[in-house]
């Protein structure tokens, strides 16, 4: 679990990242944590893996403090940030120099990850393109089977077919007693894959639902009449409206996430009533 | 009391010997190869200009062999120590390191080991096999002038160690250049420092609590001869090493511990 208890962090004291967030996350979820650039998401990551120390507040990852920056905090947690440059070694040194430090580290599951991605098992990790070494990030990152995964824009620099591989080897190689938070603004990228949605949002996490319940409180709906009344936020999309309603009769309707989510920053709607 | 024994105690439980062997060889896959290959052309580039430079004199001075050497390990310790986090400097680059499973003080032995006992090994291994290619050249036939060079190997391991502790407290510090600014610091430090030994000394001279003999022949030690006074005996300045290296191992544990990514 991670608990993130009334956490505040800044660059620059007059320009507040996050502010008295507080959340608690679970295990055996696949998180989908979204926002607008520059909202925060990347700092919020750092803060969970201890990257980044708080100015207030704390977070414990396994009832690990990662204040206290110590091999048993850190052995909870792995991260794989938005830009990887990885060293100018090989793949076989680069595992070498990591892996050894994850006790649950699975040299089986790397080397099937990175034959997934078409990954080159010879040449200099640094002379990779961008897209290479992320997805040997990703492939070491889930490999580590740490209890959490935190991947930072995955699908950014990634092509097509990569991105439907990234999806695929994130369904094959995550654990039920695993937890990933996916950041992003790619919506449509992790729609398939993440089960909880929190939205970043004023320095705040403003909606944090899982997708059943999600389902159960909201309607979506395209309609071409638009009730303005039972509608909580609107779209037009060419002559017709996407529309995002109060589910009071309970109907199932696909979720569409981008909607949601415009809803979610919008500040004159609370989707939290 | 409590302010030593905290840290120390933190240290002790956060120290794990696996993860420091772990640290070490994961520097030797990273950058083990260069800074091998980076000393090995320093140290031919020596032999080769103190074998060539006095040619016209047909003698080898060796004095340039030991002033060079002791430069080597003088500057290019510290400038290695300086490096030693320099890959957290990027999150891009860094987060792998700095997310690492192991503690803040396993980090900051494991590059003081690297830094200080390794680099000196080699330093040590450079500096005799340097002499043995002379000792094999004398034996050739070559000439040699005669050794002017005092060598005082407790000030310089002394000197050495002061600084690559120093230097380590700025690698934890300085995230953007941190061999720039370890120089500017020290600089600026060494400055303040002989400033008030200085000041200190001109007040306590005259009840006779320090010497103000010099030993005309003596080497350039940090303790003495800088201020002009002898200001200790042997014992006393490692004692004074000791405690400022263990005041920037911890300043430089703290800097580490608070650094983000």
């Amino acid at each position: 679990m991670i608990e993130i208890n009334n956490t505040s962090f800044y660059y620059k004291k007059t320009n507040p990242v996050i502010s008295n967030v507080s959340l608690n996350l679970e295990q055996g979820h696949c998180y989908g944590l979204l926002g607008k650039n520059g909202e925060g998401k990347t700092s919020l990551l750092k803060l969970m893996c201890g990257g980044l120390n708080p100015i207030s507040g704390n977070i414990n990852v396994q009832q690990q403090p990662m204040a206290n920056r110590n091999a048993d905090s850190f052995r909870q947690i792995t991260l794989v940030p938005e830009v990887v440059l990885l060293p100018p070694v090989t793949s076989k040194s680069y595992l070498k120099m990591n892996a050894p430090f994850y006790p649950n580290f699975s040299y089986t599951n790397f080397h099937t990850m990175l034959e997934q991605f078409h990954i080159p098992t010879t040449g200099n990790l640094s002379n990779f393109s961008q897209g290479q070494q992320k997805k040997t990030a990703i492939a070491f990152g889930l490999a580590t089977k740490t209890p959490w995964l935190l991947l930072d824009e995955p699908t950014n620099g990634l092509d097509i077919p990569s991105k439907q591989q990234f999806q695929t080897i994130l369904s094959e190689f995550f654990n039920a007693d695993q937890g990933v938070i996916i950041s992003t603004h790619q919506i449509q990228d992790i729609e398939n894959l993440i089960d909880q949605v929190l939205i970043l949002d004023n320095q705040k996490i403003v909606f944090n639902y899982s997708l059943e319940e999600i389902e159960n409180k909201f309607l979506f709906e395209t309609t071409n009449a638009l009730k303005e009344d039972a509608v909580l936020y609107h779209e037009k999309q060419g002559m017709a409206f996407n529309t995002l309603q109060k589910n009071i009769l309970k109907t199932p309707s696909t979720i569409n996430l981008a909607l949601l989510f415009n809803a979610a920053i919008n500040p004159s709607i609370n989707l939290n009533k | 009391m409590l302010l030593l024994t905290h840290p120390l105690t933190l240290i002790n439980k956060h120290m794990n010997f696996n993860n420091i062997k772990l640290l070490i060889r994961r520097y030797f896959i990273k950058d083990g190869f260069n800074v091998i290959i980076g000393m090995t052309s320093i140290w031919l580039l020596i032999i080769i200009i103190n074998s060539l430079k006095d040619q016209a004199v047909s003698a080898i001075d060796l004095d340039f062999y030991y002033t060079a050497m002791t430069m080597l390990l003088i500057i290019g310790g510290p400038i290695l120590t300086s490096l030693m986090f320099f890959e957290t400097s990027e999150s891009s680059k860094g987060y792998q390191f700095a997310i690492l499973p192991v503690s803040i003080a396993d980090k900051l032995f494991s590059a003081w080991f690297i830094s200080s006992i390794l680099y000196g090994v080699l330093f040590a291994l450079y500096y005799y096999f340097g002499l043995i290619i002379f000792e094999v050249l004398q034996n050739m036939g070559v000439n040699f002038k005669a050794i002017s060079y005092s060598f005082m190997p407790n000030e310089l391991i002394q000197v050495y160690f002061l600084g690559n502790a120093f230097c380590l407290m700025g690698a934890s510090w300085f995230k953007k250049n941190p061999i720039v600014m370890n120089m500017v610091f020290s600089t600026i430090v060494s400055i303040l420092f002989i400033g008030s030994l200085g000041i200190i000394f001109y007040f306590i001279k005259p009840f006779g609590m320090v010497s103000s003999t010099t030993d005309a022949g003596k080497t350039l030690s940090i303790n003495d001869n800088i201020t002009g006074f002898t200001i200790s005996n042997s014992t006393d300045s490692m004692l004074l090493v000791a405690l400022l290296t263990g005041f920037f191992m911890l300043v430089a544990f703290y800097k580490l511990k608070e650094r983000n990514i």
